[in-house]
């Protein structure tokens, strides 16, 4: 019998606290000469916001990071096993790792234990093979890629106004004050994203971080 | 509980289903090592299985004096007090998602100087929570009603014969309370040279 | 000396044979699992300018029962790793306990500090490998090569770091004090005091917290454990000079006396 089974089944009910989820707005869009990543900062245990800046944007490489929504615990382990071997494909390169391949290993964590796992996540980052691109794993294990991906319980708010607003090839900043209002919109109508903005910025030469605080939202 | 320079655990002689008496002399306390006794209350079955008794070869096979022997073959001593409430506690947890559906307590007496001996009292949970005040502790059915009194009657730095007074007489007040505990008591008395068992009388219903 | 029958035996982990029967007994009736202790705790952390305090209350439940009035949160991890635990109160003595000895070995090994980071990485793997089944929610302080740091790491395998935590069932309580008080780069007084009214907030508000207030304070090459720092509610009633008892109260039935044979002290350790 294994363990799950254990779980289900045999062991009396001993988990008194509830899990911690990322009810969460993430998204990732390229632009002209790089990747914005941006996420909202909102963990809640139900209805108890335990964490309201959160970090959901976790580095797996130099220059390829990952955003993650679902249960903080499955997604946080998956990004931990996904840096592991791409620290190892790096050492075995002597060169950055493809983000397709950060991408793959996290899709076949997510799929082969999806009956175990919550999570849905974004990868994305810049390798001298292939340049800038976003991956989207989804949690029964789909993958895509694209250029611009968005993931969360927020996400279903905003997903029309990226249709409308999104276009290629922005400049920086316009891409910055797009992310900033989809993720302020999003967390104006759902309730389990919220706290605060933050954003990351990949180009080939360097990852910047910003934020922005729940006072400077700006939904207009 | 505890006293200076002694320590006693007084228990009931009752054995139930539910509600109906199958034993009136169910032995609970044994003699650990000569410094050491543990009572264990809770489901019939594990009591036996868990604790050892003074007729070793007829439960050979049960947990703690397994353990104990081991670590007397290996060491060449007996365990200390506090060292086998420790092992009781992780063997306990072994089973965190099984548990013996038991209680156990523990007093004993570990010798710190020259006619000085600290004495070890603790109880456990289920799956191995060790709690340790080293004043009294109180375990199974009566426990409720038992930390009343205790609370009430606890001196500390007791001699062994005024221990044995309080102890009594605060099992004796929870017993007359608890419909499931009766059918006569046991007081336990340790002191580093003697180990005395008295039984008491006691309402038998 | 060896014994091949040791070698049959199993090495640490958990055993499950009584889950069948467990369950068993529980479906027909026979038997309900008995109430373990819960910590059903406030404990908070807070990260002042040179280091990190640590605080708890001290009541341990079983049920509606107080099983301890006076229990130890505040478990040692690392001379300069100290973490406070919530939950099942089994699974944090024994857990912390499984980790300090993790730690210490790894301490020997490197001969270098533990970092609270690894502390707190190690906690979160355990528990992420039972699935949340094991009740350990901690918060995780210590001072190491990078400074004060505070980590809370929950029972499902999560784990996050910010300058003040709470937990436990007082959480609230003590959260609401931490987020009107707290404020950056406090001197130590002004961090124990926070850490003293969230956890007394948790005492009076939340009915699974209860008696003291234990705090630890860890500095650099420092820390200084402050047991029960504020004990407002120590027993008070007693009667001066205890009960009487009537000397036919207790009957004697019979009597049986066992001569022990005295040892001779401590006997060292056969290492042969």
């Amino acid at each position: 019998m294994s363990i799950a089974d254990l779980q289900n089944e045999i062991i009396p009910e001993v988990n008194t606290h509830s899990v911690q989820t990322d009810g969460t707005t993430i998204i990732a869009v390229k632009y002209d000469g790089g990747i914005l990543l941006g996420a909202d900062g909102r963990s809640a245990n139900n209805m108890y916001v335990g964490n309201k800046v959160s970090d959901k944007l976790e580095p797996i490489h130099q220059r390829i990071y990952c955003q993650r929504s679902g249960t903080s615990s499955h997604t946080s382990t998956i990004a931990r096993y996904v840096r592991y071997y791409m620290e190892i494909q790096a050492n075995e390169l002597g060169n950055l790792p493809p983000v397709e391949s950060a991408a793959q290993v996290m899709r076949e964590i997510i799929y082969s234990n999806k009956n175990s796992l919550s999570a849905s996540m974004i990868c994305s980052g810049w390798d001298p093979y292939k340049g800038y691109q976003i991956y989207q794993v989804n949690s029964s294990g789909y993958f895509e890629q694209g250029n611009w991906a968005l993931s969360g319980s927020g996400g279903t708010f905003i997903w029309g106004y990226i249709d409308a607003n999104y276009r290629e090839n922005m400049t920086r900043a316009e891409c910055k004050e797009f992310i900033k209002s989809c993720i302020a919109l999003a967390c104006y109508r759902d309730s389990s994203s919220g706290g605060c903005i933050r954003l990351l910025d990949i180009t080939q030469d360097r990852v910047e971080r910003d934020y922005v605080q729940y006072d400077d939202f700006k939904i207009k | 509980m505890s006293g200076h320079n002694c320590v006693a655990i007084a228990t009931d002689t009752r054995l139930s289903t539910q509600l109906m008496t199958i034993d009136t002399s169910f032995q609970r306390v044994f003699k650990v090592t000569d410094s050491c006794l543990m009572g264990v209350s809770g489901l019939g079955t594990d009591v036996q299985t868990l604790q050892l008794t003074l007729r070793s070869f007829y439960f050979s096979n049960s947990l703690m004096k397994f353990k104990l022997n081991l670590y007397r073959l290996k060491e060449g001593r007996d365990m200390k007090a506090d060292v086998f409430s420790k092992l009781v506690a992780t063997s306990l947890y072994e089973h965190r998602f099984g548990p013996y559906f038991v209680s156990p307590v523990i007093a004993g007496l570990d010798k710190v100087g020259e006619n000085e001996y600290s004495p070890v009292i603790c109880t456990y949970d289920s799956i191995g929570y060790r709690e340790h005040n080293g004043q009294f502790e109180v375990a199974g059915t009566g426990a409720e009603l038992l930390y009343g009194v205790c609370e009430t009657f606890y001196k500390p730095n007791l001699e062994p014969e005024q221990l044995f007074e309080v102890i009594s007489n605060s099992l004796l007040s929870a017993l007359d309370r608890d419909s499931l505990s009766g059918w006569g008591a046991k007081v336990y008395l340790l002191t580093p040279t003697e180990l005395t068992v008295r039984s008491l009388k006691t309402r038998q219903d | 000396m060896e014994l091949d029958y040791l070698k049959t035996l199993p090495l640490g982990g958990f055993n499950f044979d009584n889950c069948i029967r467990n369950r068993a007994m529980a479906e027909s009736g026979i038997l309900q699992a008995p109430k373990t202790m819960k910590t059903g705790t406030t404990i908070c952390g807070v990260l002042f300018k040179d280091g990190v305090v640590l605080a708890a209350d001290t009541r341990a439940t079983g049920g509606s029962i107080v099983g301890d009035k006076n229990c130890e949160k505040i478990h040692n991890l690392a001379p300069n790793i100290f973490c406070c635990g919530a939950g099942t109160a089994a699974d944090c003595d024994h857990v912390t306990e499984m980790i300090k000895r993790q730690l210490e070995l790894h301490r020997l090994n490197t001969h270098s500090e533990n970092r609270v980071q690894m502390a707190a990485l190690k906690l979160v793997a355990h528990a992420f490998k039972y699935g949340g089944q094991i009740g350990t929610h901690l918060i995780v302080g210590g001072v190491d090569v990078k400074g004060p740091q505070l980590i809370e790491c929950s029972n499902d395998g999560n784990m996050y770091s910010m300058p003040y935590h709470t937990t436990g069932s007082g959480s609230l309580a003590a959260m609401a004090i931490m987020e009107t008080r707290y404020k950056e780069n406090m001197t130590r007084e002004e961090a124990v005091n926070l850490c003293i009214a969230a956890i007394e907030a948790g005492i009076y508000h939340d009915l699974g917290s209860g008696s003291n207030v234990d705090v630890c304070v860890i500095t650099r090459n420092k820390y200084e454990m402050l047991r029960n720092i504020k004990h407002d509610n120590f027993k008070v009633f007693s009667k001066p000079g205890g009960y009487q008892f009537k000397k036919d109260r207790v009957q004697v039935v019979e009597e049986f006396k066992h001569k022990l044979v005295v040892e001779a002290g401590e006997q060292p350790m056969d290492l042969s």
